[in-house]
């Protein structure tokens, strides 16, 4: 018995952080010239204007049905990277959240008639669904003690598990979120995540 | 039993509430499909459908939201006749008029262009399911929780295509009115009516609260009985462990009434909602005096999340998308040039078109392949819905199927032939037609004979049950250096068709000046003439500027811009982009530097002018392509960044553009023939959907002057090995983002090495590294686009 819920956010209220695209984009430490600036700036806002914030979520026990191995309620995980991470939290917030899939388009059609402002754009996009990643904590978990967000594929924590966390919170309906066969995540701009809350 | 259809029309009908979550009471684990409950518990199943019809629901739905072939590859078939069975046994035991749903629900899969699964895979397996549940006996077929519009085209098409059965069809709205995919009511009122659905509305998301303004919004516009459908409220946890909602049965009905006061009349519950909360609506809404929907004149059509209606303020349609006298857009479509066929597309909507046309008829070509890729291709990059513009009937047939909205045709004509073959695809596909006034005996010279064309195409419609409003007439504009009353016979014949059938108007404008010099002053004038006498739709050219300033002003002037808003905006606008680009762009003195820089419109201009005095080939080899490496050898050496290397990239291609263009003055069509020795196939392999690592290659190959054969993404290698055969290629490259699909990326290299041993292949992407690409057994590892293009001057000894 789960309880899923859904929620969205306005484009404004996690806007993409330039810094961070522009690491995505190689800079580095370097800054970026006058005329990439004006593209970067003309990107972040048709990013801004073409996301759709939408997750989808719930709060779960955290059982260790044995040693090294993590019970949320979608299945036995055996990694032991997540293991560690979780140690000392009873409770986790399980979500899926997207940018949508009108950036998908948005990045499609810029990508089509200028590369240089699909990637651009696509670099803006990473960082909004982080930025709206963070705002899910921020709302559902504020004050509340707990460990960073964590996603199948870090360590030895399989991707495949993508899947199941998305079927398990009803993400395609729900939220409009589906994996490839090939474990994509689609729109491209989507993460789901483990956070898990500190209850020791 | 009563005819379900009559009943909808003639009174208040109520479906059913939730079964997973009565089915999670009686037991169902988490993880456990509740579809297989149909063979292993049907007792459990049966009890609750007898549970609904003892509240009094009058439509049970089976429980197989999820039983497809995708999700059940062996068993659907077996699930969905013991899921109909079990809700006939159960609905006979209550007698008379209740009816078995065949409940189905969406794939679980993203369709294309944004997701994986084609259309046609979606209609297909679609297919499967309703085959089952006519041959079990269903009442009617019932398509619910959708979220995607195309998706729920496809579910329709399948249901109207393999069974006569009614099909009631429910969306997902969210808070804002809109699906996940982004459609409002009025996308899909207007699709799902064209495609003749018996039934549509709303379900799930949301609780009754949330979704009465959709609710009121999809009972203003459809002329159908309206479902809806709602959760019963959020879900939160018991302290007993159990899930329970926060709207209970006393408030639901509540809500319901509303709703049933604003027109929907198909009522019942979705997830959360019980027998009482059905029982208690039937309760609320027993004595609200039932009246059917009202049919609705709106001329509409779509894309699959934006609406047109003609008929109030005037429609521009953009033309720019049809090769007739554009030998660049010829090239493009001969050669598959899709980026230059968006760029049209993008650039007309940035001049603010409401629809485009979509014509890619080029002799020698297949016209129904390209219309395909055009049309699908389009709807990834904008929003705006097409005109399906061809005379080539399958091509027609194909586009319409696999268009994602309610598109409009372009066109049919009074003549036998054309009737018979377009008129069929507008009434299964649905859409919105133009009909053009002529006939076998052409163009009749007055307005009342194009009058009478044009009452023969409404008549013949609406035989075949396609409502006027879905059709547009065209009472041609013809050249008036041919015939000196052309342009009045035409105004007249606005008039005189918007007041005797009441249908609405478009023209091609531009065909009035024919033949004549300074077109756009004709033009121009011949529009606002037009507008004047009632037009509604214009087929037009939105670059020109006089076209757009008659649109603007004549809206204003004829009261459809209200306090001027619009003409302001617009004026505002024109007069910025006269005063302000050159300031910026000023010191640009050469095109090397403009290349450099990524200046494109600077670098088109001045290659065009450049081109004028020195040989294209002296353009490309002393001018583009030294700027190209200084930018490559900064890249290389970590100065200048990927933004740049691109805009720089796209500076080059531009002025390679204004190459082209002198080149197919010249005469050779196929534009620079001099890259074709160089052609390398690039693909993002077998299961992988990100192509802008591969797209980046591309932008940069085709500038150093290799020829690029873009096989796009997600291929498989038996396609990569097909077109590089096709193509005589020599070099592949290969473009993989994950773990999970880099062995597609070997599988695709064993395959090209065995069959063509002597290609070589080079492969990119993030997860790979140069150890591992040995190992797969690729030729080279390119660390970036640029390490890419090094190797394939190499390769290609240009070095």
């Amino acid at each position: 018995m789960i309880a899923v819920r859904t929620m969205s956010a306005a484009p404004n209220e996690a806007l993409p952080d330039i810094r961070e695209a522009e690491r995505y984009l190689g800079y580095g430490k370097n800054q970026p010239g006058d005329d990439e600036r004006r593209m970067i700036s003309e990107c972040f806002s048709a990013v801004s204007a073409a996301v759709s914030y939408r997750c989808v979520y719930t709060m779960t026990d955290v059982s260790r049905p044995r040693d090294g191995v993590l019970d949320l309620g979608f299945g036995n995980i055996e990694s032991a990277s997540l293991y560690r991470h979780m140690s000392g939290c009873g409770r986790a917030l399980l979500f899926a959240a997207t940018a949508g899939r009108g950036l998908d388009m948005l990045i499609t059609s810029l990508s089509s008639v200028s590369p240089a402002k699909g990637v651009i754009a696509d670099a803006l996009g990473s960082s909004a669904v982080e930025k709206w990643c963070d705002l899910i904590e921020k709302r559902l978990l504020d004050g509340v003690p707990h460990v960073f967000r964590f996603s199948a594929g870090y360590g030895d924590f399989d991707i495949s598990w993508q899947k199941n966390i998305l079927e398990y919170l009803s993400a395609n309906i729900k939220a409009g979120i589906y994996t490839t066969d090939a474990l994509m995540m689609l729109p491209t701009k989507s993460v789901t995540a483990i956070v898990g809350i500190k209850t020791e | 039993m009563i005819p379900l259809l009559e009943k909808i029309k003639s009174s208040f009908v109520y479906m059913d509430g939730a079964m997973g979550t009565l089915l999670q009471r009686r037991g169902l684990g988490s993880g456990e499909l509740p579809e297989l409950w149909n063979i292993s518990h049907p007792e459990i199943v049966r009890g609750i459908h007898a549970e609904y019809l003892r509240a009094g629901s009058d439509i049970i739905s089976t429980n197989t939201f999820g039983a497809n072939r995708i999700k059940f590859p062996s068993n659907y078939r077996e699930i969905i006749i013991a899921g109909v069975n079990v809700a006939r046994s159960a609905a006979n035991e209550f007698g008379q008029d209740r009816y078995v749903a065949f409940d189905m629900g969406p794939l679980g899969k993203m369709l294309e262009p944004f997701g994986n699964l084609p259309f046609e895979e979606a209609v297909s397996v679609f297919a499967d399911s309703v085959k089952a549940a006519r041959d079990a006996g269903a009442d009617l077929i019932l398509i619910e929780t959708m979220n995607d519009c195309y998706e729920t085209k496809a579910a329709l098409l399948a249901a109207k295509e393999n069974s006569d059965l009614p099909v009631f069809v429910t969306n997902v709205y969210d808070e804002r009115g809109k699906l996940l995919t982004g459609a409002d009511a009025s996308v899909m009122v207007a699709m799902l009516e064209g495609m003749g659905a018996n039934a549509i509305g709303i379900n799930c998301s949301l609780g009754p609260a949330q979704m009465l303004d959709t609710v009121r919004d999809i009972c203003t516009r459809s002329s159908l009985p309206v479902i809806v459908c709602p959760n019963a409220g959020l879900p939160e946890i018991s302290s007993t462990g159990e899930t329970v909602y926060d709207v209970d049965s006393d408030e639901f009905a509540e809500h319901m009434r509303t709703i049933a006061g604003y027109g929907a009349c198909i009522l019942g519950g979705c997830c959360g909602t019980t027998p009482e909360y059905i029982a208690k609506i039937i309760q609320k809404t027993r004595d609200i005096d039932f009246s059917a929907p009202v049919f609705k004149h709106d001329t509409v059509v779509t894309s699959y999340s934006r609406s047109v209606s003609v008929g109030g303020s005037p429609v521009l349609v953009g033309e720019r998308i049809n090769p007739t006298g554009k030998a660049r857009l010829k090239e493009a479509i001969r050669s598959g040039d899709m980026s230059y066929i968006y760029s049209e597309a993008i650039d007309q909507e940035e001049r603010g078109v409401h629809i485009l046309d979509v014509n890619v008829g080029v002799p020698g070509t297949c016209e129904r392949e390209n219309l395909l890729s055009a049309v699908k291709g389009i709807q990834s990059v904008t929003t705006l819905p097409l005109q399906i513009d061809t005379s080539d009937i399958d091509a027609l047939s194909a586009a319409m199927r696999e268009y994602n909205g309610k598109p409009l045709v372009n066109s049919v004509n009074g003549k036998e032939e054309s009737l018979m073959a377009v008129l069929p695809l507008v009434k299964k596909y649905g859409g919105v037609v133009i009909a053009l006034t002529l006939d076998e005996n052409g163009i009749p010279d007055t307005a009342e004979g194009r009058l009478r064309i044009a009452e023969k195409i409404v008549m013949r419609a609406e035989k075949l049950g396609i409502d006027r409003k879905d059709i547009i007439a065209d009472p041609l504009a013809m050249a008036v250096s041919a015939d000196r009353n052309g342009a009045l016979t035409t105004l007249r014949a606005i008039s005189l068709i918007k007041e005797k059938l009441g249908i609405k108007v478009s023209l091609g404008v531009s065909n009035i000046s024919f033949g004549l010099p300074l077109r756009d002053a004709v033009n121009s004038a011949f529009f606002a003439s037009a507008l004047y006498a009632g037009l509604d739709m214009a087929i037009m050219n939105p670059r020109s500027d006089a076209m757009m300033r008659v649109y603007y002003s004549s809206r204003a002037l004829l009261g459809k811009d209200e306090n001027f808003q619009d003409y302001i905006a617009y004026a505002g606008a024109a007069q910025g982009d006269t005063a302000q680009p050159k300031a910026e762009k000023g010191e640009l003195s050469t095109l090397r530097e403009a290349v450099i820089r990524g200046v494109k419109d600077r670098a088109y201009s001045m290659a065009r002018d450049m081109l004028s005095n020195e040989p294209p080939l002296e353009v490309v080899n002393s001018h583009i392509v030294p700027a190209l490496d200084e930018v490559g050898k900064g890249f290389e050496e970590k100065r200048i960044f990927l933004p740049q290397l691109l805009m720089s990239a796209e500076a080059a291609e531009a002025a390679f553009e204004a190459v082209k263009e002198a080149m197919a003055r010249g005469g050779a069509e196929r534009g620079s023939d001099v890259r074709d020795d160089n052609r390398v196939l690039l693909a993002t392999v077998k299961g992988d959907i990100h192509d802008i690592g591969k797209n980046i290659v591309k932008a940069l190959l085709s500038n150093y002057g290799f020829t690029v054969i873009d096989a796009g993404k997600d291929v498989p290698p038996e396609k990569v090995l097909s077109l590089a055969r096709e193509n005589g290629v020599r070099l592949v490259g290969l473009s993989a983002l994950m773990t999970t699909t880099v062995p597609f990326m070997e599988e695709t290299i064993k395959l090209l090495k065995r069959e063509l041993p002597d290609l070589r292949v080079v492969v990119g992407g993030a997860v790979l590294t140069a150890d591992y690409a040995e190992k797969i057994g690729a030729d080279f590892y390119a660390r970036d686009a640029m390490e890419t293009v090094r190797y394939a001057q190499k390769f290609f000894g240009r070095v």
